[in-house]
């Protein structure tokens, strides 16, 4: 009889459970929250916490911290940790954990060396069981927005480390998170369950399949077939296959603007060096026409380096309009003259070179637009495609002329994605570097991450904003946004503001 | 007939080192960085540090000639190394995923000889009628019909408007129809053609005239004489539909998400993952080596005049 009683209730629960099914195009790794790749890290997120986390409105919020005072000189962070939180194997989480998750990321420094925190990380403390403070060598204003990152300062249970290290892998992805991974079959799928041990408000459905389909067409085919359910971020579907789901009964999403899609000017190198070359490249491209027949409609025109929505991101200026003509007389002031159908001065006709990586449809195709925009006012634009290191290395030394690039999004913006401006190895350094203003923005750089007054902090970002609109060293092309496809049968489907997380916890499946 | 085959074999090895020397200097001198490509795949910022850590982490900083001898010593212990991307040893994987390629060639390779063989014979017998001028349509079709959009006009039909066939993944011989026919397809229309020619020709040969003259029956003639000589040169198309099937499932696997070692190829690819590329690469040239390595040992044994060559 009792067994019989089992049977039943064994039957009732799997007939009740509710399972949703995700397009994936790879396996989402074996999760440890301190690596990188092939670690996928919606995957990392659904797993594990760290002390705080990044809200939908751009706010720090707790998580496994309930609350943090930062001392008087920004040196020390005091976290008070959430009692009673447990990892998914029913482990404690407390200062312990902490303490060897710091001790873990902390051994294997060199990897996480790019990382801001990291270099000004100077020694974690334990207080008592529930109180840890991280000590700092010089103040680093957006320490919390890089502990809410994915990676690397979030929590894995202690029991799951090998000999208290995660360098060289872990025994089994154990966190916090309100998911737990628990199965993989190579190139096929990766599951999840519900964590029931999880200390807030529980996922409202019971597990998650995240199914292998690398093609972007299979994908849409697959949803059709109702194989998946699920459809999450960019470049998992093509945007004309989702603009016709638009048209159907699934639901589809698109987010608020992510990050910026812009072109890098530079400033250092002949043609590019000239600011009314820069000037008029900014006013001859048709970004309505880039937004409606290259992405259509889903990314809507950049005017500005930020969109609105980013922290101390707006700048009192107008946008370059788009106007051809006047572009074209700024030129002709300027000492070009027209020959064959092109200007040229001294001699030289206005060649200009445009750097993308040649397997990226979306450049391509916004190229051959500024192709298409710039010959109307006499420039010759000249499309290199690259192979994608060969592009990043372009980056890295300089050598462009203009080159795609993009902006990290939140919570990355402004300081820690500016911060990268500074470095010689990027893009926006080598863009930057022939202003006569580079100084002046390094120092503002260098002030905005150790100024912990807010007003000072954006009144540093606007400034540093404003001269590299003046001087026109990018063209912001589009707003980037993530989309989503739903099945019908899904309630609660929405979009974040965070490019790597996948909002599935408020999902649940219709009856 | 034991010197043919040792010396056929030594040639087989010496030419599976060479291609070895080959992948391995093609990959690293082709201008691609797998550094840079590791830390924008992990969203790390290719700082100098970065750079210099990762490439010692990948063991990219030793000279070529150290990564080589690391490389094929380990090889011949079918040791692979370690994936970059999936940060895996590659061997299991490898195996893993050309066993679900085996099964799926496998199946498209029986798919190709039951349809062509039918049709190829039936064709030059019934030159010229009905079922022959459909043969010929077809096998035009089958070469000119890329595999990849025949495979997703096959899920289309057969699973969107049918709802006949899964569409994607691994499990039972039905998951295996679709992208079998999709990579047959052409292997079914070039041998088809290949049969009918073959068999055509044979029916011309002065021996079918002596038997016809013998008073040898019609279905005698065509069953015992004729066909037998028109399969053999099969033996040889054998290594060709290997390699056209191979070729196929590189596109095909991931069209219809099957785990098959085209698509661990592809991504690697993509990634600048040089140790699977390379493991790869190597491993289909020893299939390809070993498959002329047995039809030539195979035509061997058939025709004699080919060892004393």
């Amino acid at each position: 009889m009792k067994k019989l009683f089992f049977v039943f209730i064994l039957l009732i629960s799997f007939l009740n459970s509710s399972e949703l099914k995700v397009a994936t195009s790879k396996n989402v790794g074996e999760l440890n929250p301190h690596l990188y790749s092939p670690n996928e890290m919606f995957a990392q997120n659904m797993v594990y916490e760290g002390f705080v986390s990044y809200s939908q409105d751009n706010q720090i919020i707790p998580s496994l911290a309930t609350s943090w005072e930062i001392s008087e000189d920004g040196l020390v962070y005091t976290f008070y940790l959430r009692k009673g939180v447990k990892f998914s194997n029913g482990e404690d989480f407390n200062a312990n954990a902490v303490k060897l998750n710091f001790d873990a990321i902390f051994a294997n420094k060199q990897r996480h060396i790019s990382f801001a925190l990291v270099r000004a990380f100077d020694y974690l403390e334990v207080v008592n069981d529930y109180e840890v403070k991280l000590h700092l060598k010089h103040i680093y204003e957006p320490t919390l927005r890089e502990l809410s990152l994915i990676r690397p300062f979030r929590f894995i249970a202690p029991s799951a480390m090998i000999d208290n290290n995660t360098k060289d892998g872990i025994k089994a992805p154990i966190g916090t998170g309100k998911w737990k991974f628990v199965d993989t079959k190579l190139g096929v799928y990766d599951k999840f369950v519900k964590n029931e041990n999880y200390w807030g408000e529980k996922a409202k459905i019971d597990s998650i399949v995240c199914k292998i389909i690398p093609d972007p067409s299979s994908k849409v085919i697959a949803l059709k077939t109702k194989e998946i359910d699920y459809i999450y971020t960019d470049g998992e579907i093509s945007l004309e296959d989702f603009i016709n789901l638009q048209k159907s009964d699934y639901q589809t999403l698109i987010s608020k603007p992510l990050s910026t899609i812009l072109i890098a000017q530079n400033t250092a190198k002949y043609p590019t060096n000239d600011i009314n070359v820069r000037k008029a490249i900014n006013m001859a491209i048709n970004k309505d026409e880039i937004s409606k027949y290259v992405f259509y409609g889903t990314r809507p025109k950049a005017d500005f380096f930020y969109d609105d929505n980013v922290p101390n991101g707006k700048i009192d200026r107008s946008a370059y309009e788009y106007n051809p003509k006047k572009a074209k007389q700024l030129l002709l002031d300027n000492g070009w003259e027209f020959k064959n159908g092109f200007l040229e001065k001294d001699g030289k006709r206005l060649d200009i070179v445009i750097s993308y990586i040649g397997i990226n449809a979306e450049q391509k195709a916004i190229s051959e637009v500024l192709q298409a925009n710039l010959k109307e006012i006499g420039i010759n634009l000249i499309l290199q495609a690259n192979e994608s290191t060969i592009f990043y290395k372009r980056h890295r030394n300089g050598e462009f002329e203009l080159i795609f690039n993009a902006t990290w999004g939140a919570p990355y913006e402004p300081e820690i994605f500016m911060a990268s401006m500074v470095a010689p190895a990027h893009a926006d350094y080598m863009a930057q570097i022939g202003l006569k203003q580079k100084p002046l923005i390094d120092e503002n750089i260098e002030k905005l991450s150790k100024t912990m007054n807010k007003d000072e902090k954006s009144k540093l970002a606007k400034e540093i904003l404003t001269i590299l609109h003046d001087e026109a060293v990018y063209i912001p092309i589009v707003y980037h946004t993530n989309i989503c496809v739903a099945s019908p049968k899904l309630k609660g489907v929405k979009t974040s503001i965070l490019k790597y997380e996948i909002p599935f916890d408020d999902i649940e499946i219709k009856e | 007939m034991k010197k043919f085959i040792l010396k056929r074999t030594l040639y087989a090895i010496i030419c599976l080192f060479l291609a070895s020397i080959f992948i391995f200097l093609l990959i690293r001198l082709n201008g691609t960085d797998a550094v840079m490509n590791y830390l924008q795949v992990s969203g790390i910022a290719p700082t100098n540090e970065a750079i210099e850590h990762t490439r010692i982490m990948l063991g990219l900083n030793e000279p070529i000639i150290t990564q080589y001898i690391v490389w094929i010593k380990n090889a011949l212990q079918l040791d692979f190394g370690t994936s970059y991307f999936t940060n895996r040893k590659i061997a299991p994987d490898l195996f893993e995923y050309l066993g679900n390629t085996l099964k799926l060639t496998s199946f498209a390779l029986l798919i190709t000889f039951v349809i062509s063989i039918p049709f190829g014979v039936f064709s030059a017998i019934y030159k010229n009628h009905f079922f022959d001028y459909f043969v010929r349509i077809f096998s035009f079709l089958g070469v000119s019909t890329p595999s990849f959009w025949l495979g997703l006009l096959f899920i289309l039909f057969f699973s969107v408007e049918l709802n006949l066939l899964p569409p994607f993944g691994i499990g039972g011989i039905n998951h295996l129809i679709m992208p079998a026919l999709a990579i047959s397809f052409m292997s079914i229309a070039i041998n088809a053609r290949f049969i009918r020619i073959n068999f055509l020709q044979a029916c011309n040969e002065r021996f079918i005239a002596y038997a016809k003259m013998r008073g040898v029956g019609k279905y005698k003639i065509y069953s015992k004489h004729i066909l037998f000589n028109s399969l053999l040169p099969l033996i040889t198309a054998f290594g060709m539909h290997i390699a056209e099937l191979f070729g196929g499932a590189l596109v095909i696997e991931n069209i219809f998400a099957y785990p098959g070692v085209g698509r661990y190829a592809v991504s690697a690819i993509y990634y600048s993952d040089y140790p699977v590329i390379q493991a790869f690469s190597m491993m289909m040239c020893f299939v390809f080596i070993l498959i002329n390595l047995i039809t030539d040992i195979l035509y061997a044994i058939i025709d004699p005049r080919i060892r004393y060559e």
